[in-house]
């Protein structure tokens, strides 16, 4: 577990971003030569875009690393207006700044219990039917942003409505919109 | 006239009973998505694009406007009571509206953002209904290198919208025309990065990257948050607000004049119809421009009805001119309209130059949608659920989220009956929360990928065409027209900027 969050922590750090991307991008570059060459006889094919893509991702790759150097000595603050989109970003990005280039591990925590979560619930959603695997999925969810350890009772409480959230799905999905959910007796 | 009469049976088939609830639904959804601190409007609609596929598109589309229309002014009511805006858009609202809260006048800051709301969002509405059929007309003209030119241009300006971010605004775009290069060719029966895998031969669908962009990130984010509850229960005390004070006095109404309240909705709807600017975008320019021109520029900041009638009219006239180029060239205007695209193609349907004369029975209700959203259901909800909006935007976390992580992950289910789109909808979510976190713009990452596979294809025909000469880009004149465009925009937008605060 600990290994987990602190590869996380590398992941959600500044470096870790851009050497994910980077990976990504060397090995779609790799994928888009193996299609075709971009230029056959004077006549573009399915691999000349890919390509292109990848180059200007490689660009904007460095053009990031060069802008987070020039961030790092420059504390000016931006005063101009900004999109929605842009000031969540920075408003995110301040936060994973102030936490240093490694993410620390306790932020990853909750993270890493609503990806394991959601990938469990993911992996047993056809096999074991809507209903169970909703159920437990809604349950560790209200766990994991559960606020503090919860008491016995709360855990009663979490439970029901797990049990609440899982009954109104279906009949949101299966009943009024008609769609066929995976069940155990189907 | 034939175009009156379509909108005319277009607000008849919105007065029908079976499609009246989804907009009412809709509006209700979409208030309490914009109000409840990190939710938006965007995640109500991503959530609601599941089920688009066993809607009927007319009521899906009646149900996003009212989503669309709420959750831009619905932002206002906590960001007066509470100073937290529910939604990115209402950040200047809540620095006049909270000093208000504070003097005991709330209820009237409400009331004046209502109006501005009502009479920014009519206007915006009679003015999509006015400008997207000549829209349509001039999208008639263009031919293949300025469509290539012209998405060309939207992308570089929502990459260069994101300031203080514009290169991680670059590789988010890049990276989202990238995951749209996944299938078949848009040219040749070739697949591109399957990997060898039968499940991505067919492509990446847009329901994983809308649900893992903008639900599962945001449950990745709302992870690390330790509240028990959305709103602080002390917060509900101090918030408190009387229906019969919701009426703002005539004399400020008169003070704030006509003529500001147009001048902010058309700023609104001006800046809806650019690429990737957005709500915020369109508040803080009308807002900048009012206490610019304002005869009281001192009151900015302490309180002032007119900051909040200009950065609240123009917000809610932007969700018009965000549909223009939408439905006009097939190009969103803002995640919101990227993801009403999506509700439009999962029913088959690609927006177009020949989509409102073709496809206007079914767009017309929207139209009407957005304008009785202005003009009744936003004087409307305030009034009903004013006094108890902040008790109501105060439930716990665990229940919410795990209701949004359920709601969310069957919904990609239902989609497609695919427990493979599930997973991919994990792997964009943890994608996202990655980028979110180093401030990478996500949004462009979703308008990179709806706008690739038209880039690529017109890039490659248009070469095809020249014979693999890029100078068709230059000698055709529409296309020459959008690049000088996007030299113009570029100019302003990242030239002249610092150049300015260099001075300063």
């Amino acid at each position: 577990m600990k290994l987990l969050l602190r590869a996380g922590g590398w992941l959600g750090g500044r470096r870790g971003v851009v050497a994910c991307l980077l990976a990504v991008t060397l090995i779609y570059l790799v994928e888009a030569f193996k299609i075709a060459p971009p230029l056959h006889n004077g006549a573009l094919t399915a691999s000349f875009f890919p390509v292109l893509l990848g180059v200007v991702m490689l660009l904007a790759l460095a053009f990031v690393v060069r802008a987070d150097r020039h961030a790092d000595g420059d504390s000016a603050e931006d005063e101009a207006p900004m999109s929605e989109s842009d000031q969540e970003a920075t408003q995110e990005a301040t936060q994973a700044a102030t936490a240093g280039e490694q993410a620390p591990a306790s932020i990853w925590q909750g993270a890493l219990a609503v990806t394991l979560a959601t990938g469990l619930y993911i992996s047993l959603f056809a096999s074991v039917g809507y209903f169970l695997s909703t159920f437990a999925y809604a349950f560790a969810m209200m766990l994991i942003f559960g606020a503090g350890r919860p008491a016995l009772r709360s855990l009663g409480f979490k439970a029901l409505v797990a049990a609440v959230i899982a009954l109104l799905g279906y009949a949101l999905f299966e009943l009024v919109f008609q769609v066929r959910l995976p069940t155990l007796w189907r | 006239m034939d175009y009156l009469i379509e909108l005319s049976k277009g607000f008849a088939v919105l007065m029908q009973p079976d499609i009246l609830p989804y907009l009412i639904g809709g509006y209700l959804i979409g208030t309490f998505f914009g109000a409840v601190p990190g939710l938006t409007s965007m995640l109500a609609i991503a959530l609601l694009l599941p089920l688009t596929y066993s809607l009927d598109i007319t009521a899906a589309l009646v149900a996003c406007a009212g989503i669309f229309m709420a959750g831009m002014c619905s932002g206002s009511i906590t960001a007066t009571t509470i100073n937290i805006p529910g939604a990115p858009a209402s950040m200047m609202t809540a620095i006049e509206g909270y000093p208000l809260q504070q003097r005991g006048q709330g209820a009237k800051a409400l009331g004046h953002a209502a109006l501005a709301s009502m009479i920014g969002g009519a206007i915006g509405a009679l003015l999509l209904m006015v400008m997207a059929p000549l829209a349509t007309d001039a999208a008639l003209l263009i031919r293949t290198p300025g469509k290539f030119s012209l998405i060309a241009f939207a992308l570089i300006v929502i990459v260069i919208s994101q300031r203080g971010a514009i290169s991680k605004g670059l590789v988010a775009t890049t990276l989202g025309v990238m995951v749209a290069t996944v299938g078949i060719d848009v040219m040749q029966p070739i697949t591109r990065f399957t990997f060898g895998t039968g499940v991505l031969m067919q492509g990446i669908d847009i329901m994983p990257l809308v649900i893992g962009a903008f639900a599962v990130s945001e449950l990745l984010v709302q992870s690390q948050n330790r509240a028990k509850r959305t709103v602080e229960r002390d917060a509900i005390k101090a918030s408190a607000i009387r229906r019969r004070d919701f009426i703002p006095p005539w004399k400020e109404v008169r003070e704030i004049g006509l003529y500001r309240y147009l001048k902010s909705a058309m700023i609104g709807y001006s800046v809806g119809v650019l690429p990737g600017a957005g709500g915020s975008m369109a508040a803080f320019v009308a807002y900048a421009e009012s206490m610019r021109s304002s005869r009281h520029p001192e009151k900015y900041g302490k309180g002032s009805v007119e900051g909040i009638a200009a950065a609240e009219g123009a917000n809610n006239a932007m969700c018009s001119g965000a549909f223009v180029p939408m439905l006009s060239f097939g190009i969103p205007g803002d995640p919101t309209t990227a993801i009403v695209l999506g509700v439009l193609v999962v029913n088959g349907l690609q927006p177009g130059p020949q989509f409102l004369d073709s496809q206007l029975a079914l767009v017309a209700p929207m139209f009407m949608a957005l304008l009785v959203s202005a003009l009744v259901l936003v004087p409307l909800t305030l009034y009903v659920l004013g006094p108890y909006f902040v008790r109501i935007v105060s439930i716990r976390r665990d229940v919410l989220y795990a209701s949004i992580a359920v709601v969310a992950l069957v919904g990609c289910y239902v989609a497609t009956y695919s427990v493979f789109q599930m997973g991919l909808a994990l792997v964009f979510g943890v994608l996202a929360f990655l980028l979110r976190r180093q401030g990478y713009p996500v949004a462009c990452l979703l308008l990179g990928f709806v706008l690739g596979p038209s880039l690529e294809e017109y890039c490659r025909r248009s070469l095809s065409l020249s014979d693999g000469n890029p100078l068709i880009f230059l000698t055709s004149p529409d296309s020459l027209f959008f690049l000088a465009l996007t030299g113009v925009f570029y100019y302003f937008m990242v030239i002249r900027k610092p150049e300015a605060r260099q001075h300063a």
